[in-house]
């Protein structure tokens, strides 16, 4: 939450790390990681390129 | 004027002929700069301290701007009011001037990272409630130039209550002279004008402020805020400040609480206002231009793709350990001449007898065994900080995460335990970076498994006279004995991280949210500060505690001296100088002197003490000798090498060949050889486990801040080393 993981935030996928976990995120230009079964309790939607976040 | 502000005067001095206008806390996310802006406010004009109690240090410093000094306090780094960490506890402690013996801060001054303003104006949002006056100071605004970001400043300062912004580049000292003459005129400026970020809280800190507030319990609002969002942890310990309230106040907190979140979990409710409102300011405020892609950005994308940056990584360890050992030898080589030379340059200066003695090989070996760490446990640290302030110790959290989490650790602790591969000591201090407690404490335990290089000398001893050196395959058979060791300690590091995490240790896996700062250049002065810090934390800490236990040992091998012995000692060198003379008299009274020497420690309290236990180790093949040998090479192991010399008549000094000749001969009262292949295996797997460090201990105690910890890692380690080479003596010899 701190991060900036909140309802409402555009984040985008950057990569994932050896063997698929943990996952990187780019979320208001800055980088965070989260492990994979953190990253499943968020739910996404899809906004583009360049879409307002959803 | 000019030339009168540049005077840096060390603070001690200052004291005396000029008080501090006032104090200055310095605040901010982690990583976001704060120590090198730090740095470039205070110059050297610093003194570091431990808060009470806790094991996070106290950094403050003075600035002087023309002829005004403040005192400057570098605070944890914390991402908000809300700590979930015992940094961000004392941050946020010291912010409401709860913690004691620390000053509460007259001024705020937030340092907040250009390229991640998103989130460091959450963190703001919560300081100018602080009733305070802030100053901001904007870092790295160089990189974000780069990246095409435009801030626009005066728009920043409105929607911030009018706070005063200063665009800073630490690691340059661009903008830092404006910033500091700020700091001289904050202390008289008033707090930032309210801001309404999140209405609903403001009110209910409004309908709370009778009873909670400087009338009533008295707390800042800001301080009821957090009340409000987090409720009364009484529970927690060492959290200052926690609120003790009469029953009336804590149903009123209650049903505001009840009325304000209703189901919701209050920290996301927090989250969701602050956030909504930053997007919203930094709509306003943060222009984004095209980025133009340079070939460094996609250099970086590049390296942070999985294989690259495994290759990085190995590549990393490899000069690292490189370095431990090829820089560090010369110096250690150095510093055990030198100590060796002091040593006898003691012995015949001063009168034979327990003064020399207790100089030479109480003091000097001593303050030796304590320094001899230093050239690798700093260039240790150097790497260590050098990943840190790069940014590239997340990265490297991050790339072995997985593979780190399947043995029970997370990706934090990778950088700590390959380091212990070199010494244990800069490993434990190392864990601090990882912020999980159960984590930090198996990482802790796991550790002194690692073979560290003072276990080296002793395996070289055992395995040169022991194992011999034959082809096993394409192997040789003694470098197969010395890996065969480091699996061995491997095994036993993570065995026990296991253990942990499945008994004492247990607990829901912690939330891994990791921030992945960007790639920059360190600060050299800021790198240099850290390893001074950190070289004088391992002197203070662990090198007292190593020479008192160094000079206990002495004592031990030296009382209670015999006259039967010494009187022995002169009647036989008086009879070798009757019939011989020239260098085969030297050799004579050399030898004699060993031999005093051995009988000295046979009958000492250490020798009696080896006696006295041989019963508990004889099962493992030890005789009173091997057993005084491991029990002086308690406080630091490789002393056992010195320890076996003395007893073995050979001279605390001799060469590995003439004792390795020794230990083949020496035999049990019946005639049976006491180095038997199964004794000396078990006596290596035993090095391998047992922790024989006085210095590791002290630091366990240190960082885990209580005695449990090194005590339990202590005897459990013995045990299991012990029970190993029990087994291992007695299915051999069976």
């Amino acid at each position: 939450m701190l991060l900036g993981l909140v309802e409402r935030a555009e984040i985008s996928f950057l990569r994932a790390s050896l063997g698929g976990d943990p996952l990187e995120f780019r979320i208001f230009g800055s980088a965070i990681s989260l492990r994979r079964d953190q990253a499943r309790r968020f739910s996404v939607t899809r906004v583009g390129n360049d879409g307002e976040p959803g | 004027m000019a030339s009168r502000a540049e005077v840096t005067v060390p603070a001690g001095k200052i004291g005396i002929t000029r008080r501090a206008a006032g104090t200055i806390a310095v605040v901010g996310n982690p990583n976001c700069g704060k120590s090198s802006l730090f740095n470039r406010l205070t110059g050297m004009s610093q003194r570091t301290a431990n808060y009470p109690g806790v094991t996070v240090e106290r950094r403050m410093g003075r600035a002087t701007i023309g002829g005004t000094a403040v005192d400057l306090i570098d605070l944890p780094g914390t991402y908000s009011l809300s700590p979930t960490s015992m940094d961000e506890r004392i941050a946020v402690g010291v912010l409401f001037g709860r913690v004691p013996g620390t000053p509460r801060a007259d001024a705020i001054l937030a340092v907040v990272d250009s390229t991640r303003l998103y989130q460091g104006l959450f963190l703001v949002q919560q300081l100018v409630k602080l009733g305070r006056p802030v100053v901001i100071a904007l870092t790295m605004s160089d990189a974000a130039e780069r990246d095409g970001l435009k801030i626009d400043i005066p728009r920043l300062k409105s929607r911030l209550g009018g706070v005063e912004i200063f665009p800073v580049v630490a690691t340059t000292g661009r903008g830092v002279k404006n910033l500091k003459a700020s700091l001289a005129r904050v202390l008289a400026t008033s707090p930032p004008e309210s801001i309404s970020a999140w209405p609903e809280l403001e009110r209910a800190v409004n309908e709370l402020e009778p009873t909670f507030g400087p009338q009533g319990a008295g707390y800042e609002r800001a301080e009821i805020e957090r009340f409000i969002v987090e409720g009364d942890d009484e529970g927690e310990p060492e959290t200052f400040g926690a609120a003790v309230l009469p029953a009336e106040a804590a149903n009123q907190l209650a049903s505001v609480r009840e009325r304000l979140f209703g189901n919701e979990p209050p920290l996301a409710e927090e989250a969701r206002q602050r956030y909504r409102w930053i997007r919203e300011v930094l709509a306003e405020v943060l222009t984004t231009s095209s980025i133009v892609r340079r070939r460094s950005a996609a250099l970086i994308h590049w390296i942070n793709q999985p294989w690259p940056s495994t290759v990085l990584f190995v590549t990393t360890m490899a000069i690292v350990f490189q370095a431990v050992f090829a820089w560090a030898t010369p110096f250690m080589d150095l510093i055990d001449a030198g100590m060796g030379a002091a040593g006898a340059w003691t012995a015949s200066n001063l009168p034979d007898g327990v003064l020399a003695s207790f100089v030479a090989d109480g003091i000097i070996a001593g303050v030796g065994s304590v320094i001899i760490f230093l050239p690798q446990i700093l260039i240790l640290f150097l790497f260590i900080i050098l990943m840190e302030d790069t940014g590239y110790l997340a990265r490297a959290a991050f790339l072995v995460d997985r593979a780190m989490r399947s043995i029970g650790l997370s990706g934090q602790s990778v950088i700590p335990l390959l380091s212990s591969f070199a010494c244990a000591v800069p490993s434990v201090m190392a864990t601090r970076v990882i912020p999980n407690r159960r984590d930090r404490i198996a990482t802790i335990m796991a550790s002194p498994f690692m073979t560290c290089s003072a276990r080296l000398p002793v395996y070289a001893l055992l395995i040169a006279a022991f194992v011999p050196s034959r082809e096993l395959l394409i192997f040789n058979l003694q470098g197969a004995v010395v890996f065969g060791l480091y699996v061995i300690g491997i095994i036993g590091g993570v065995g026990t991280a296991l253990l942990l995490k499945h008994s004492a240790l247990r607990g829901a896996a912690p939330a891994f949210i990791l921030a992945l700062p960007e790639f920059r250049l360190p600060n050299l002065r800021t790198v240099a500060l850290k390893l001074l810090d950190r070289v004088r934390i391992f002197l203070r800490r662990a090198g007292t505690v190593i020479f008192v236990v160094a000079v206990i040992v002495w004592a031990l091998a030296y009382f209670p001296r015999s006259d039967a012995v010494e009187a022995d000692r002169l009647a036989a060198r008086a009879q070798a100088a009757v019939t011989l003379e020239g260098g085969a008299l030297d050799t004579a009274f050399e030898s004699i002197d060993n031999e005093a020497a051995a009988a000295h420690l046979a009958q000492s309290w250490l020798g009696r003490a080896g006696q006295w236990v041989e019963p508990a180790f004889a099962p493992l093949g030890w005789d009173w000798r091997v057993s005084a040998a491991v029990i002086a090479g308690f406080p630091a192991r490789e002393v056992v090498v010195a320890v076996l010399g003395t007893i073995y008549a050979v001279g605390g000094e001799a060469d590995e060949a003439s004792l390795a000749e020794r230990l083949t001969a020496a035999t049990w009262p019946d005639g049976r050889a006491v180095f038997t292949l199964p004794m000396v295996l078990g006596l290596l797997v035993f090095y391998a486990w047992c922790l024989q460090c006085a210095a590791t201990l002290a630091v366990i105690r240190r960082e885990t801040n209580s005695w449990r910890w090194p005590i339990f890692a202590w005897a459990y380690m013995t045990a299991l080393g012990y029970t190993a080479a029990l087994l291992i003596y007695q299915i051999g010899s069976a």
